[in-house]
């Protein structure tokens, strides 16, 4: 199947959701570790996600592993 | 009156270890909050080994779990078309931080540790890995009773064995 599961089949359109949003949130997360390695900074990846740049520090700044001080 | 006391303490201690675990174990994940699943891995680890002992009695080997948890995230993925390198993601994944403690549990893990502690209490027993094991394949729905399925494990034989070792009804 190439389309988005039929609503009307709640099972496998919430398992979708759910596996969805996972890898969305995996996929956020590695990228804002590969964008601190390239040297962006919290303003820069804040942009990106369209989000402050507060919240996404309060989000990562504990566990990004920093290369380069920002 | 001391019993309660007792069960009381011990609840809060097991609350400050699985909790954390679970949300190690998520953030290790990419997911920035635990669910059921992540629960059910950290109650695995818990010393009282009832839920690990619970999965041998139907002959299931709890190693397999973490990948069969990933693989229906993937299959239901795939099922819209989608197709993503978990394991270049998981490898380029920052490590996980400190965990914030028990007060931040929600979703469906708050939902399933709240049903263990209400199980345990009905058993006049102190909450142990049984009983967030029953919590957490108790849901006719989601990432549990999906990884339970494709290990063609039945969800009432798991129950029956968890609650057989916790002497409960």
């Amino acid at each position: 199947m190439d389309t988005v599961p039929d609503p009307s089949n709640p099972t496998e359109a919430l398992a979708a959701v759910l596996s969805l949003r996972r890898l969305a949130d995996r996929l956020e997360a590695a990228s804002v570790q590969a964008a601190i390695d390239q040297g962006w900074t919290w303003q820069q990846i804040a942009q990106a996600l369209g989000v402050t740049k507060q919240a996404v520090h309060k989000k990562y700044a504990k566990r990004i592993q920093l290369s380069t001080p920002h | 009156m001391l019993s309660s006391l007792r069960r009381a303490r011990a609840d809060v201690a097991l609350m400050g270890t699985v909790l954390p675990a679970a949300e190690h174990l998520a953030q290790a994940d990419g997911i920035p909050e635990p669910g059921a699943e992540h629960l059910l891995l950290a109650a695995l680890d818990l010393p009282d080994g009832y839920a690990r002992r619970a999965f041998s009695a139907v002959g299931c080997d709890v190693t397999t779990l973490p990948r069969v948890l990933r693989q229906g995230h993937d299959e239901a993925l795939r099922a819209i078309g989608l197709r993503a390198d978990d394991e270049a993601i998981g490898a380029a994944m920052p490590p996980p931080g400190d965990a914030s403690g028990p007060l931040r549990a929600q979703g469906s893990l708050q939902v399933a540790f709240a049903r263990a502690v209400s199980l345990a209490k009905a058993d006049g027993l102190p909450v142990s890995s049984g009983h967030l094991l029953l919590a957490v394949i108790e849901p006719d729905h989601g990432t549990v009773v999906r990884a339970l399925t494709r290990l063609g494990i039945d969800r009432a034989s798991l129950t029956r064995e968890t609650r057989s070792l916790l002497g409960s009804s």
